[in-house]
């Protein structure tokens, strides 16, 4: 339940009950480790290496396509 | 400006320090949201998952929401992703095979009192998978993580009418599941 937000109807005793049980699963959340982060920096590094290499490399294939594009046009 | 936004704004200018500070700010709700949709065995892949989907579009983020949501909203698609693909059977032909299952844990007494309270939470858990996908998210967002209707709409991307609809299912089953198991949750009629 949030500050400010209305309150809800009271439930009914089941769900109530239900409320208390589940108290044990908020009590006892999982936690991450901190290789979780470093795992995903870690790949987030490479991944973005990767695509900055696959930009430029589309970036070089369009100019190559571009010259010979031109070239043949010349030719013709 | 908001800490996350100025990380976020320095992760879109190449700061990987910033993007790590931004990922030890939110791992731990993105890991339990992700264990309690998908299972602990599986939360690290898609809470890794989830992260890296959040670098990859950090350019369409565009802070109108708050960073938490917009990252939970992520959190939860790579969730139901990976819960689809696990699993044939969908989630709702599960619930009377989890009502009536009897997994190994069931089974076992243990006497000391820390393992019996593990044991209950190895119950509950395992009787959380019995829920539909998109009904266990709305309850663990609601019943565990404590948040308010509005950010759950947002993070479903679901109107707020359908979001408590599907939180009441949700709690229904979750009761109707656990009368059915052997242990007694003391649930009244």
């Amino acid at each position: 339940m949030s500050v400010g937000e209305p309150l809800d109807p009271p439930p009914p005793p089941a769900e109530a009950r239900l409320g208390q049980v589940l108290q044990i699963l908020r009590d006892d959340a999982p936690q991450p480790t901190h290789a979780l982060a470093v795992r995903v920096v870690e790949r987030a590094r490479w991944q973005g290496a990767l695509r900055s290499a696959l930009r430029v490399v589309s970036q070089f294939a369009g100019a190559a396509s571009g010259v010979a594009r031109l070239l043949i046009g010349r030719r013709a | 400006m908001d800490a996350d936004r100025l990380l976020v704004d320095r992760t879109r200018g190449g700061d990987l320090r910033a993007f790590e500070e931004l990922v030890d700010r939110h791992r731990a709700v993105v890991y339990r949201v992700a264990a309690r949709v998908v299972g602990r065995e599986e939360a690290d892949d898609v809470a890794q998952d989830a992260f890296l989907r959040a670098f990859h579009r950090l350019g369409a983020y565009r802070g109108d929401a708050p960073f938490r949501a917009w990252l939970l909203q992520i959190t939860h698609n790579a969730a139901i992703d990976h819960a689809v693909r696990r699993r044939d059977v969908p989630d709702s032909e599960r619930v009377d095979e989890v009502a009536a299952a009897a997994p190994e844990r069931d089974a076992k007494r243990l006497p000391a009192d820390g393992l019996e309270a593990r044991e209950r939470r190895d119950r509950l858990e395992y009787k959380l998978t019995g829920l539909r996908a998109e009904h266990r998210v709305v309850l663990v967002l609601r019943d565990l993580e404590g948040l308010p209707y509005e950010e759950i709409a947002e993070i479903t991307e679901t109107p707020l009418g359908t979001v408590k609809g599907r939180l009441h299912r949700a709690r229904s089953e979750l009761i109707d599941l656990l009368r059915r198991n052997t242990y007694d949750w003391e649930l009244p009629a």
